[in-house]
């Protein structure tokens, strides 16, 4: 969606000391809670293997006080360096984030080291007050715009999403109708970058609509650009927004790259295409008006 | 009001992310958000704290209280979509103007309110039964948001303006699954967050006034703040969770787009007409 203020979101962008900018979405106090439950399922789970096995080895040679005392050990380690070698040793990964896809990095983008993994690990202890109930550490996440708790704003941590993003070729228009059509529009009309965005979203989404709903979306679009055009009334608007896309993105790329897109009044010259599509009935400027009125009406939640 | 100009950003999200997003939508609108929380949840605190006043102090005395709590469940239940409707008013306003106006938000909760009265408290009046009510909230989560931001007409008016109705079926029907799985972890998340604010009352309590007994007060009042808070959060979460729904059902992020995209053509059409 366009913005001119900064829009609220979980997505943060990092530019690395090379100069280089990443976007990351920044994992919060809930997409971080199901891998810090595995995690800890994964401690009890080896603190009570741990212990059947030392407790009855030691014990068979008559030391089950030393297997208690060596098991109390391996307890007191995986409670307050499980997350710091594994974040150090696995890139800032424990096996619950790695199920959940999450990892640390340092805020400007770089890999955790030793030592911030494992004091981010150790202040956990402080985020989980009052108690172990956590609502330090969720009010402390809440508010920053990184999510970090109060054990990465000291060690300068945070978690992010890892996100595999498949970027797709331009998306094709099968229609032979919407081909056609985009070959007979005016020459002269080149569209904003606004418009040129709205259709690459429409076409790009268009697939999952229902014919019905297709064609109610492409009714904002479609009833201003008919006019603008000076297309006949039966003019299919989802067809036209798909001629439209075609034209923009598949025939003109093929074109040298003529000068910065302008706005469609000022773009549209009708004497260097023609209009192809002049009917003999002259629309009434009433209807116009009339299908014209009907998008400003401002009610965003409104269903159409 | 430019639609594509929202103050949150529109796209399809996981229900974690929505839960994460609540959080930084709390703190962005914290000031006005609470007073529209306040608006409906101050009342309904003291109604139910004058409805619950008959019960005796020996009660609490005897343990757990458990039938006062399930009855302050039941009663919230009951409350929530009236006591939350200022708020999702609110939010609905803030996502497009930079001044949501509390005139306006105060008219559209009047013009909503009978059909908030038939739908969320006449027919749960009739339908006395508590678990109907549960399939309510995990079936039709968005009736609230439907009345609310959507204004849609008790009756059909035309097939182009449903009723609530048949609006509230469109827009939930076929993800019965989706919205059942979103309701228990809500269910699941809400519980452990009361719990947890709760617990650090008691243990905030005992800290600063060295009172390690539970009073009565923990039991009534902070029970009831900590279901409130939790309530007030949850709000926001249905609130995003109604334009995800939007967004994956309908493509509502293509309509403002395109229906911002529209205005500015037609505006451009009737300054080139104008000159």
């Amino acid at each position: 969606m366009q913005s001119d203020a900064k829009q609220l979101d979980t997505q943060i962008e990092i530019v690395t000391p090379e100069n280089i900018a990443f976007q990351y979405r920044v994992a919060g106090p809930f997409r971080r809670l199901p891998a810090y439950l595995i995690d800890l399922a994964v401690r009890a789970g080896v603190a009570a293997v741990a212990f059947g096995v030392l407790v009855f080895a030691f014990g068979m040679a008559g030391l089950a006080s030393l297997g208690f005392g060596v098991w109390l050990t391996l307890a007191f380690l995986l409670t307050w360096f499980y997350g710091g070698v594994f974040e150090t040793f696995y890139n800032g990964q424990t096996p619950g984030k790695r199920l959940m896809r999450i990892r640390v990095l340092s805020v400007d983008g770089r890999a955790v080291n030793a030592l911030q993994a494992t004091l981010r690990n150790v202040l956990r202890t402080v985020d989980g007050q009052p108690g172990l109930f956590y609502l330090l550490g969720l009010a402390v996440a809440t508010m920053n715009d990184r999510f970090q708790r109060l054990g990465d704003l000291a060690c300068g941590t945070m978690v992010v999403v890892e996100e595999r993003q498949w970027y797709g070729d331009v998306v094709r228009v099968d229609d032979p109708r919407a081909i056609r059509l985009a070959a007979e529009l005016p020459a002269g009309f080149q569209p904003s970058r606004s418009l040129a965005r709205a259709l690459a979203t429409y076409v790009g989404r268009r697939e999952n609509f229902s014919p019905s709903r297709r064609a109610q979306l492409a009714r904002h679009l479609g009833v201003p650009l008919r006019h603008i055009l000076d297309l006949p009334p039966e003019t299919d608007f989802d067809r036209l927004l798909c001629a439209l896309y075609h034209r923009t993105f598949i025939t003109d790329q093929e074109e040298p790259p003529g000068s910065e897109p302008i706005s469609p009044m000022v773009a549209f010259d009708k004497s260097a295409g023609g209009n192809p599509f002049a009917s003999s009935t002259t629309e009434t400027t009433e209807v116009v008006n009339e299908d014209l009125s009907e998008p400003r009406t401002e009610q965003p939640f409104g269903v159409r | 009001m430019q639609l594509d100009n929202t103050r949150i950003a529109i796209r399809e999200r996981t229900f974690v992310d929505v839960l994460d997003l609540a959080l930084r939508v709390v703190r962005w609108c914290a000031g006005p958000l609470a007073i529209a929380l306040a608006a409906g949840i101050v009342p309904t605190f003291l109604l139910n704290a004058y409805l619950l006043s008959g019960y005796e102090e020996p009660d609490f005395e005897l343990g757990f209280p458990i039938w006062y709590m399930i009855d302050v469940a039941l009663l919230m239940l009951w409350e929530i979509p009236l006591a939350t409707a200022p708020a999702t008013l609110y939010l609905g306003q803030a996502l497009f103007e930079e001044r949501p106006s509390a005139g306006r938000i105060a008219g559209n909760f009047v013009r909503s309110l009978p059909q908030l009265i038939w739908y969320q408290v006449v027919l749960r009046v009739m339908v006395l039964f508590p678990p109907a009510w549960l399939w309510l909230f995990a079936q039709r989560p968005y009736l609230n948001e439907v009345i609310l931001l959507e204004r849609t007409p008790l009756a059909q008016k035309t097939p182009a303006n449903p009723s609530t109705g048949r609006r509230c079926r469109t827009l939930h029907a076929g993800r019965g699954g989706d919205l059942f799985g979103r309701w228990m972890a809500a269910v699941t998340v809400g519980a452990l967050l009361a719990a947890s604010c709760w617990g650090s009352m008691y243990l905030g309590g005992g800290f600063l006034l060295n009172e390690w007994e539970p009073g009565n007060g923990w039991f009534t009042h902070g029970f009831h703040l900590a279901l409130w808070l939790v309530v007030g959060l949850f709000t926001v979460v249905r609130f995003l969770g109604y334009l995800d729904l939007r967004i994956r059902r309908e493509g509502w992020e293509v309509e403002l787009l395109m229906r911002a995209e529209g205005a500015r053509l037609s505006r451009a059409i009737d300054s080139g007409a104008g000159e």
